[in-house]
């Protein structure tokens, strides 16, 4: 995408990429070809010859290809190396001015043209070419017949004669001499020769004749000029750097605009310029300068060209003896690129030559001009290698592209004075070392952007689930070290417009990527430890800030990109890692050091070796080679050490042995033989530089180990040696040999590279060595990832690398001002570089310990906030993960709570760490309807006490589930922490908990005791949360938390307010009764919180539950009156319905004690009417949530089941069911039996309560009546009793020891309650009895019923005169003598038969009429209608009758009557 | 004594108001003193309350008169011998009571009563079927109540043969019904019974009746008789509920049926319209569907127990009438006693 924004000219990159696009076309190349005949031809020609031979020679050799090209019929082959040969003819132009033209050219020219054009007139033939032969057929005629005309006169003459014209070869040389100007002369001839016609045709070879004639015009004086143009037409065939592969596509592709092609040309040209060097800057200083300078620059031309045909015939690379200079390496490269783009090309070869050729010119010390420019190449090639765009790069491929623009940046950082630019013309490049900077034409922008690209593409073709993927990740710390690098250079030295790109590339880098370490940061739970990490600014305000520390960066970015690795099983690591702790403490020389670390290295290599994990190895190796280099000048010093050789040795016979155990590689995974491969063609490659070592340890194995010192000795500064013995080796060597050795080219080439730079160099490098040792080595809190990797392999590459440099800028932070300012001076002197290695062994020291203790924290690492938080992420991450051991994890947070507290990093984190660690107990039993374990219930008891002890010690803390997690501030400072996190919800999951724990817990148990004990510790937390939130937290929090408090409170009984109202705290009671009485009344605890939630509550819910609880509370407490007003008030009975079930059932536990209530208060009727809904239904178990019902499984699956089972109110708040039952029967009793002596005769007997008229109807159904047994006997019993007005047997029926223990006494006012049911029964009783027997009583005497049912007389007279209001009892009372008188007005049964008969009756001819009138409904005729008439004229008479008849008996039957319509209860 | 009284006025009160022409083969009942006696004797020990004893009338037919000469009880069978066999028992009983020469011809059957309820659609079934099969059989129902009051209550009934024909028919609907033009009145017919004693019993009688004492003859003047009426009137309600239900019932079903003609009616309606619309069009009408099956008439509740109810009923109105009459007789007969003394 930054390429459509970036708006830069980079030709490069697009030729490159246009390049990549149109390759495939480029048709049968014979490049490689060439290559490989000249490498027969090799030893036949080593004979000296004249320029003359070899350029002839040269010459046929092509026109013997384009002559059996012609015989194949091969267009497109013909066409290509009519094209070089025409270069090559030019190339010899000096020879053929000298020589003329030689006669088999010409011979070849004419045959060339005359086979067009037959196959140009072969219609048929051409239909039968394929499109790309036929293209190249008509460009080549095209072509043929424009070159041809340079020729006509030669090519006129061998038609004439075609024998003799071999003859005449001689003359023709020598008359073509010069011919060049001749010929252009002649084509001004012809030119007004010929007609105007054909000069319109010959118009399109208009602008090269031109050009060519305004060369010659210009003359000798011009000759700088002449000459460019004539590069210019070298160019045409040759190539320039990169537009090698176009400029031959030009004919093919045809799509090129002839102007890029002209322009290209030029640029080509200027190459040359450039190539001339000096001379060629002063030649064009002083344009048309003498002849002698151009003959001095075709000298100059003559030497390279004596080069050419070396290179040719050997053509890897120099012939021995050459001097190579910047312009033969410049010509040698651009040979090479020549190559690029053409199909056959072994792009892998190239590649290698364009290495070699860099290691040639870091060797003669050239100048970084060109290397930088080689390197350039390099990496195009290396972005070519995939003709396919799709294709993504290999591996390894990928690794030297990566190490390539790292090398290329150094250079460019270490040499100020390279200028690169994709503006600076090729002629314009400055490559030899002088007083003026380097000018190299490329774009490091652009190769870096392709590199993103690629990495990009390389991403995109992993199997993001493999852990190819995790370690290709691992790049992307290497690519944003580049793109920082870039940066920081381009920051310098480039234009807005390239700053703004590698800014996106940067951004593109780090914008997805969360930043913890800010995150953490912003939180404020960064320890002062730690403030100077913390203040480095983030990745992002880089680039509004212009501040120059790209380690902040950089180290963020690895924080950032931790928390992705997958499926770490550090646990195990942690495990792993206990123990080697304290070994290695000791402060050794640097040698020892690294030495150490090397055998350290070949120790893992040998194990990986044993274990046949070549991929380890292979890994291992490269770390090792790493470590080597880094030792180079401990290496240099000492020599090579011999466990190094040894190592070797035995690694390449291994990997042979491997290699040749064809069986055993088919066994392997595709991961190890892959390895296996690399590895074996590292070491190969790697242990040429040893040959000599590795070769004395295989002859003397046993001696090597001796001769260590020695070897040591003789070895110091082997590698600059080895490099001069490469290069003799090189000369000595056999061309094939040397060919193979060119793989070696890169490693080869760095290694020179280093050395070259030398001292000075020294910082730089050893900066990169800094991160090389970083990969192997760890920071402090990745310890236990990196050994993961491993383990794990899950670890991504990417992570580790990004460590790696997270932990170089550490280091680097340790290391101070040292480092600081040797950035400053970057390329600073070796003694800063020095220094540097330094730090880093003592660091060093520190990182295998880290390694192999991962447990928490290395020791030694500095433990600080942003540390602790990202283990505390690591730790999380595993979180709900299948697998995870979850107590382990519970462990590991507490573990890191000790250390967090021990080192003091404040009281944020540790709040954090709780929280976590909470919800971590919380999250331990996975399944929802389990319940905690005793021993984790009282951890996170523990827990939360402890974290709201911190949050009450501590004022300054903010907690909140709004807060985000980059707002968190966990490090001690001046602001406040800010933790995310929400108390409350800790403390709601923990009373869920609790609630679980007793609904699981056998409530018959002692186990349930115990557990109930703990609701305490639950009510405190509760109440401290409470008081906590009262402080700060908002409204709602604050309702939340009240609704618990009030849900923890509602169903117990305050005994003593209870005491307290009643007055009977004595003075004489103990002084702890005295203290718990203190406390405020829980009555007025409900009444503060519920009137809170009823002002401040916006959910329903919990309004409704606290009024709910408000009532039962209330009722609870006998406060009848308030409860019942409560209730009505709310009219919860509208709506109750639509709740959800938890709220349902507590509305059902409530209106159970309202009734309950109203019984104890002697409302029979309310606590009948409160309870009748529950009781009827005979669900009350269910309704009120104390347990399960069973009922069938249709009804109810497993599913619902469960769900039931989790609204289970707790046995502790339960209320009793038997108490429940007992108290609406009792009710039920007072108030039926009565009603139903009053309406025994009643024809239509309401029933008031069902339940009890079945519990009397089962009672009936006894055959024999024992004495009571259960408490609905007793009832049943007690109810037959009162029919006959027995008050005393009713009483002792419902009042005995039975009944007291089984119902009364769980009243809390037990002896009231009774003497209300004992005066209740006597009332009842009373008036069961009038009802019975009045009609055998003429009076009665209220002494008598006062005696009988133990009444005060006032109370039987209250009763009677109530009755006789009511028209329930027909009597009056005599005052005087205290006497009821019966009025004898009750209709004797059989009137009462009658009464209901005539009642029936009626009912029978109201029926009787509905089906007249549907008769005459349907025959409705004249007839009935009358009839109808009559009848119901008849009606009046009838109804009058009747009225008649209720008018007489209202007189003295009135309430009897009536009560039978009237609904008494 | 008692009994001789009895017997008359037994014979001298038929009860049913039988406006029937009497065709059948049965024109007069006589029972053997024995029979009457055997009855009783069977109730007293068997049956208690509202219990029900059944038994077999043995006679003989003589001319137009039904002579019964013995009877023999059904035991009263329990739930514990299930398989006992009725017709067996009767097959065996008869036969021995042949071998004792005594009357072994079926000619119907006996059962005692409770206020008369004896109207149900189960002494209907068995006294089809004996009818059906034994052309004369008669039930003879005792009503102990009454017979303890002091007046023997003794009735034989007989299907009338238009009920015979609806029995046969099975058909008990409203269309039925009224076709064979059957009420509640006409469902059974009485038979006027005689109770015939030999001489020599018939002297007996008179000498006992000399012997008696003024107070075994006052048992007739008896004036409490809210129990009965209560009774009575308890069972007259209780049927009234019946019927009452029933005719809602039928209330209901009457109203669907409307309801239905209705919806037949207006389909057919539209079915014509739309012919007339199709034959205007020129297009063939609709082809005549079986409305019935679109309309299935709703069921029509039987009418026999509604019918047997309102005999009962009519049974309960008849007992309190003549119980009130006599009792009414009783206590002026009283007060003009009262006032005299």
């Amino acid at each position: 995408m930054s390429r459509f924004f970036a708006t830069g000219s980079d030709s490069e990159s697009e030729e490159s990429s246009s390049a990549d696009e149109i390759t495939p076309k480029a048709p049968g190349t014979t490049f490689k070809q060439s290559l490989l005949l000249s490498d027969d031809e090799e030893d036949t020609k080593r004979v000296v010859r004249s320029a003359k031979d070899k350029r002839f020679e040269e010459l046929t050799n092509f026109i013997k290809t384009i002559r059996n090209a012609m015989k194949i019929r091969d267009m497109s082959k013909c066409l290509e190396e009519f094209e070089q040969l025409c270069r090559a003819f030019l190339k010899s132009k000096n020879i053929v001015d000298k020589e003329g033209v030689p006669q088999f050219y010409i011979r070849l020219l004419a045959d060339l043209e005359d086979y067009l054009n037959q196959l140009w007139e072969d219609k048929e033939g051409k239909k039968k070419m394929n499109k790309n032969n036929a293209k190249a057929l008509s460009t080549l005629r095209q072509k043929i017949r424009k070159y041809n005309r340079d020729f006509e006169t030669e090519i006129a003459a061998y038609k004439e004669n075609p024998q003799e014209s071999a003859d005449e070869e001689e003359e023709k040389e020598q008359e073509d001499s010069g011919s060049s100007s001749e010929s252009d002369d002649d084509d001004d001839d012809v030119g007004e020769e010929v007609s105007a016609k054909s000069f319109l045709k010959k118009k399109p070879e208009g602008p090269s004749e031109a050009s060519k004639f305004l060369k010659s015009a210009k003359g000798s004086g011009d000759e700088s000029t002449s000459s460019d143009e004539d590069d210019d037409d070298e160019d045409w065939g040759g190539d320039t750097e990169e537009s090698g592969s176009e400029s031959s596509d030009d004919e093919e592709g045809k799509s090129k605009s002839l102007a890029t092609v002209f322009l290209k040309k030029v640029a080509g040209a200027d190459k040359t310029g450039i190539k001339k060097g000096e001379k060629k800057k002063k030649q064009k200083k002083e344009r048309g300068g003498d002849l002698q300078e151009g003959e001095g620059d075709e000298d100059g031309w003559e030497k390279v060209k004596g080069g050419v045909p070396l290179v040719k015939e050997k053509p890897k690379m120099f012939a021995k003896g050459t001097e190579i200079n910047v312009p033969v390496v410049v010509k040698k490269l651009n040979e090479i690129l020549q190559a690029r783009g053409k199909k056959g090309t072994d792009r892998a070869a190239q590649i290698e030559l364009l290495h070699a050729l860099a290691v040639i010119a870091a060797e003669n010390n050239l100048g970084q001009g060109i290397l930088v420019k080689i390197k350039f190449n390099i990496i195009a090639s290396l972005y070519d290698y995939n003709p396919n765009l799709a294709a993504f790069m290999k591996a390894d491929m990928w690794k030297k592209c990566l190490d390539c623009i790292d090398e290329l940046l150094d250079i460019l950082f270490e040499h100020n004075d390279i200028f690169i630019g994709e503006n600076i013309a090729e002629d314009s490049e400055n490559l030899i070392i002088s007083d003026q900077p380097f000018r190299v034409r490329g774009c490091v922008l652009t190769l870096v952007e392709r590199m993103d690209e690629e990495f990009t593409k390389i991403m995109q073709n992993t199997d993001p689930h493999s852990q190819e993927y995790v370690d290709n990740l691992k790049d992307e710390g290497r690519v944003c070290g580049i793109i920082d690098r870039l940066l920081s250079y381009l920051e310098n030295k480039g234009s807005t417009e390239e700053i703004c790109r590698v800014y996106l590339r940067r951004i593109m880098h780090t914008y997805y990527k969360f930043d913890y370490k800010a995150h953490r940061r912003s939180l404020g739970l960064q320890g002062e430890t730690k403030v100077r990490q913390g203040h480095l600014p983030s990745a992002m305000s880089r680039f509004f800030a212009t501040g120059s520390d790209s380690e902040s960066e950089e180290s963020s970015s690895a924080d950032e990109i931790t928390p992705k690795a997958p499926g770490t099983t550090f646990k195990q690591s942690l495990l792993l890692s206990d123990d080697e702790e304290d070994t290695k403490r000791v402060v050794r020389s640097a040698k020892d050091k690294r030495f150490e670390e090397l055998t350290n290295f070949i120790k893992t290599i040998r194990n990986a070796m044993k274990i046949r994990d070549m991929s380890k190895c292979l890994e291992e190796f490269e770390q090792l080679c790493r470590a080597f280099l880094k030792s180079k000048n401990i290496v240099d010093k000492e020599g090579v050490p011999q466990f190094y050789i040894r190592l070797l040795a035995d690694l390449e016979d291994y990997l042979n042995q491997l290699w040749e155990d064809k069986e055993g590689k088919k066994k392997m995974n595709k991961n190890n033989a892959k390895a296996l491969s690399t590895l074996r063609q590292k070491i190969r490659k790697y242990n040429r530089d040893f040959e000599t070592e590795i070769a004395a340890y295989k002859e003397n194995p046993q001696e090597s180990a001796d001769e260590e010192e020695e070897k040591e000795q003789e070895d110091s500064g082997s590698s600059s040696e080895s490099d001069d013995d490469d290069d003799d080796v090189g000369e000595e060597v056999s061309a094939k040999s040397f060919l193979k050795k060119k793989p070696e080219g890169p490693s080869e080439a760095s290694k020179f590279l280093k050395s070259a730079k030398g001292s000075g160099d020294e910082s730089t490098s050893s900066d990169e060595d800094d991160d090389d040792e970083d990969w192997g080595g760890d920071t402090e809190e990745s310890g236990s990832e990196s050994s993961d990797d491993e383990e794990g392999k899950s670890k991504s590459l990417a992570t580790v690398f990004l460590k790696k440099v997270a932990g170089a800028d550490k280091t680097g932070i340790k290391k101070g001002e040292k480092k600081k300012k040797q950035k400053k001076e970057r390329g600073g002197d070796l003694q800063e570089g020095e220094g540097d290695e330094e730090g880093w062994e003592k660091v060093k020291g520190g990182v295998p310990l880290v390694k192999e203790k991962p447990k928490m924290f290395a020791k030694g690492t500095e433990i600080n906030v942003p540390v602790v938080v990202k283990k505390l992420n690591e730790i999380l991450q595993a979180r709900g993960k299948k697998g995870t051991d979850r107590a382990a994890q519970i462990e590991l947070l507490h573990a890191l709570a000790v250390i967090a507290a021990e080192n003091n990093l404040g009281q944020g984190i540790l709040v954090k760490i709780k929280f976590n660690i909470i919800a971590s107990l919380y999250d331990y039993n996975p399944n929802l309807a389990a319940f905690m374990k005793a021993d984790m219930w009282k951890k996170c008891l523990d827990c939360i006490d402890e974290l709201l002890d911190i949050l009450f010690e501590h004022n300054d803390i903010f907690i909140g589930e709004n807060i985000a997690e980059d707002s968190e501030n966990l490090i001690i400072s001046d602001q406040p922490f800010r933790v995310r996190g929400c108390v409350l919800t800790l403390v709601e999951r923990m009373d869920e908990e609790f609630t679980k724990i007793m609904q699981n817990t056998d409530p018959h148990s002692q186990e349930y005791v115990d557990n109930l004990k703990d609701e305490g510790r639950v009510c405190g937390i509760i109440d401290r949360l409470l008081s906590y939130l009262e402080n700060k937290g908002s409204t709602e929090e604050i309702c939340r938390v009240y609704l618990r408090r009030i849900m923890h409170t509602y169903y117990k009984f305050d005994y003593k307010a209870h005491r307290r109202s009643l007055g009977l705290q004595g003075e004489t009671k103990s002084e702890q009764d005295q203290e718990e009485s203190e406390g405020e009344d829980s009555a007025i605890i409900m009444d503060r919180l519920c009137k809170f939630i009823y002002a401040k509550d916006r959910t329903d819910r919990i309004r409704t539950c606290a009024i709910l609880c408000h009532i039962y509370h209330h009722a609870l407490h006998s406060r009848w009156y308030q409860a019942r007003d409560l209730m009505l008030m709310s009219h919860l009975q509208d709506n109750i319905q639509h709740a959800d079930p938890p709220v349902q059932i507590l509305y059902n536990r409530t209106m159970v004690q309202l009734g309950i209530c109203a019984f104890r208060q002697g409302m029979i009727k309310d606590a009948h009417n409160a309870l009748l809904d529950i009781q009827s239904s005979g669900r009350a178990k269910e309704l009120l949530g104390q347990g399960l019902l069973m009922r069938n499984m249709q009804e109810r699956n497993a599913e619902q089941e469960k769900i039931e089972k989790r609204r289970q109110v707790p046995f502790h708040m339960h209320i009793n069911l038997e108490l429940l039952e007992c108290v609406y029967l009792v009710s039920a009793m007072l108030l039926e039996i009565p009603y139903m002596a009053a309406h025994e005769f009643d024809a239509r007997r309401r029933m008031i309560s069902k339940q009890f008229h079945h519990q009397l109807r089962v009672g009936e159904r006894q055959p024999l009546l024992g004495p009571p047994e259960s408490m609905r006997e007793h009832v049943v019993a007690a109810s037959k009793a009162m029919k006959m007005g027995d008050w005393r047997t009713c009483h002792s029926f419902i009042i005995n020891e039975k009944m007291n223990s089984k119902v009364w006494d769980l009243f809390p006012e037990t002896q009231r309650v009774r003497e209300m049911l004992v005066r209740k029964i006597q009332e009842e009783s009373l008036r069961t009895y009038l009802f019975t027997y009045s009609s055998v009583y003429d009076s009665i005497s209220m002494e008598t019923l006062s005696e009988m049912f133990e009444l005060e007389i006032p109370t039987v007279h209250s009763i009677i005169s109530k009755m006789i209001i009511n028209e329930e009892l027909m009597a009056s009372l005599d005052q005087p003598t205290q006497t009821v008188v019966m009025h004898r007005t009750e209709p004797t049964s059989l009137q009462n038969m009658a009464l209901q008969l005539a009642e029936k009756l009626g009912s029978l001819v109201e029926n009787n009429e509905r089906i007249f009138d549907l008769k005459q409904g349907v025959y409705g005729g004249y007839f009935n209608r009358d009839q109808k008439g009559g009848y119901q004229q008849k009606q009046p008479y009838q109804r009058d009758q009747k009225g008649g008849y209720q008018q007489k008996q209202g007189g003295y039957q009135r309430g009897g009557y009536r009560n039978q319509n009237q609904s008494n209860y | 004594m008692a009994s001789r009284k009895e017997s008359s006025s037994a014979s001298s009160t038929p009860m049913a108001s039988t406006g029937g022409t009497l065709d059948s083969p049965v024109k007069q009942i006589q029972i053997e003193g024995l029979v009457v006696l055997k009855i009783i004797k069977h109730y007293q020990e068997e049956g208690q309350g509202s219990e029900v004893v059944q038994g077999v009338l043995l006679g003989l037919v003589v001319d137009d008169r039904l002579e019964i000469t013995n009877c023999f009880p059904f035991p009263q069978h329990t739930e514990d011998d299930a398989d006992f066999d009725e017709v067996q028992y009767q097959m065996e009983m008869m036969r021995s009571l042949r071998h004792v020469n005594i009357d072994h011809l079926h000619v119907g059957w006996y059962q005692s009563t409770y206020y008369g309820s004896f109207v149900s659609r189960a002494l209907l079934d068995s006294q089809f079927s004996y009818q059906h099969a034994i052309e004369e059989s008669v039930v003879l129902i005792y009503d102990p109540i009454k017979t303890a009051q002091g007046s023997l209550s003794l009735k034989a009934y007989r299907l009338t043969p238009k009920l015979m024909e609806i029995c046969k028919e099975k058909d008990f609907t409203t269309e039925g019904l009224k076709k064979a033009s059957v009420g509640f009145e006409n469902m059974f017919e009485e038979v006027p019974i005689v109770i015939k004693n030999s001489h020599l019993i018939n002297v007996l009688l008179w000498e006992l009746e000399d012997k008696s004492t003024v107070s075994d003859k006052h048992e007739l003047l008896n004036l409490s008789s809210s129990n009965h009426l209560e009774k009575s009137l308890q069972l007259l309600m209780d049927r009234v509920d019946d019927l009452n239900q029933d005719i809602v019932k039928y209330n209901t079903y009457s109203r669907n049926l409307s309801k239905q003609q209705q919806q037949k009616h207006q389909y057919l309606q539209r079915r014509q319209q739309e012919n007339t619309q199709r034959q205007s069009r020129g297009e063939p009408p609709l082809p005549e569907e079986d409305i019935s099956k679109l309309f299935k008439p709703p069921q029509a509740p039987p009418r026999m127990d509604t019918l047997l109810i309102a005999g009962i009923i009519n049974n309960y109105c008849q007992n309190v009438k003549e119980f009130t009459s006599q009792n009414l007789g009783k206590l002026f007969m009283a007060e003009a006693l009262q006032g005299h003394n």
